[in-house]
């Protein structure tokens, strides 16, 4: 029982494993092939002629050399996202400071049911709990928009080969060695 | 774009698609994996399409050139790459309305053309612009391309395009071009030596 486990388990690493090399020459493959499909220069040529501030990383393909590996985002989301959240929350500060702002009713979407909220007025209805209760319909609705918004924007990973724009700093010592003037330069990052 | 009656399936899945997965498809088109443009052959250009934004993700804008020629299906955060004669053409982008961009092609060189939703009445709107050294958007070109998927025409019969369609949409992207003034006129004109 263990054994046979053990075997399915080493097969299906296995079979992953395959999949994993498949799916990087599959890659490399199609790269291959839009490569391939220009006679003129190869990428590495192009990446050193063109220089470009910014390449598609390709999963499986190395980047060329001064090139650093970023994950980028979808901005428009993620801006899409921070203002309709900040809309909510301004319209539901708004709405509870009728009474004062307390730090509990700036929780968005359930803070119109907290504070002053349900507090006795007198009255057989009370209307400003219920001004609060409909208002916090939409604004809840606008937390929820922004809020999956935010989270596409950050589900949305665009690996980027970024050239590198800051060189080392370098350190240049000079000295005198038996009359003769010797120059040390080292460069690396700090 | 058709109205194929013959076809209620395929209907139905493609609106499922979008419904659930809430982005755009389109089966002329095929994703390829490269990080930059081809260069163009001799005596040719390549004109890349590039939609860098992802609004209105479950519409994809058909484009054709002023033969009627469908060069791809623009989908969100993708692009793809014309390879043409060098000459004068006109492209159009079909949207709510048409849009229209001239564009003087000189041989050996690439051209950028930035694909951009707008909102609409009804569905979204499109506009075609160039991207060229004279526009801010010519420093965002490379980030564009880096961040978007590259995608390749592959099945032109896939356009979903009736003639009927293609004449309509020819019609209405000239009428669009001569509502142009000067300026608006330069805002939609690719020239030779926007290429690289």
């Amino acid at each position: 029982m263990r054994k046979s486990s053990l075997r399915s388990s080493v097969i299906a690493m296995g079979l992953r494993g395959v999949l994993c090399v498949g799916v990087a020459f599959a890659a490399l493959g199609s790269v291959g092939t839009a490569q391939a499909a220009g006679p003129g220069p190869t990428w590495p040529e192009r990446f050193a002629r063109e220089r470009p501030r910014m390449i598609r990383a390709i999963e499986g393909i190395p980047g060329p050399p001064g090139y650093e590996l970023e994950n980028h985002y979808d901005g428009r989301r993620l801006v899409t996202g921070g203002l309709t959240l900040a809309v909510g929350e301004l319209l539901q500060l708004v709405t509870v400071s009728t009474d004062g702002v307390e730090g509990l009713e700036l929780i968005p979407c359930a803070g119109f049911f907290l504070g002053d909220y349900g507090k006795p007025t007198g009255g057989y209805v009370d209307l400003k709990d219920l001004g609060r209760a409909l208002v916090a319909v939409p604004t809840c609705t606008l937390f929820i928009i922004g809020g999956i918004e935010i989270g596409r924007g950050l589900a949305d990973v665009r690996p980027v080969w970024v050239r590198s724009t800051t060189q080392g700093p370098s350190l240049v010592v000079t000295g005198a060695i038996a009359d003769k003037e010797a120059t040390i330069r080292a460069i690396g990052r700090f | 774009m058709r109205s194929d009656a013959s076809e209620p399936r395929s209907g139905w899945a493609l609106l499922a698609a979008v419904l659930l997965c809430g982005c755009a498809a389109s089966d002329a088109m095929v994703e390829v994996l490269t990080p930059l443009p081809e260069l163009p052959a001799a005596g040719s250009a390549v004109v890349v399409f590039v939609r860098p934004s992802t609004y209105a993700e479950a519409v994809r804008f058909p484009i054709l050139d002023h033969t009627g020629r469908f060069l791809g299906h623009s989908l969100p955060a993708t692009w793809f790459e014309a390879h043409l004669p060098a000459g004068a053409y006109v492209f159009y982008a079909q949207g709510e309305n048409t849009a229209a961009l001239r564009a003087l092609l000189a041989p050996d060189r690439t051209y950028f053309v930035e694909v951009g939703p707008k909102l609409g009445w009804l569905s979204p709107r499109v506009q075609l612009l160039p991207i060229a050294p004279r526009f801010p958007s010519w420093a965002k070109r490379e980030e564009w391309i880096a961040e978007s998927v590259a995608h390749r025409l592959e099945h032109p019969e896939a356009s979903d395009l009736e003639p009927s369609d293609v004449g309509e949409i020819l019609e209405r992207g000239r009428a669009t071009l001569e509502g142009y003034d000067g300026v608006e006129l330069d805002r939609r004109t690719l020239r030779a030596g926007d290429g690289l």
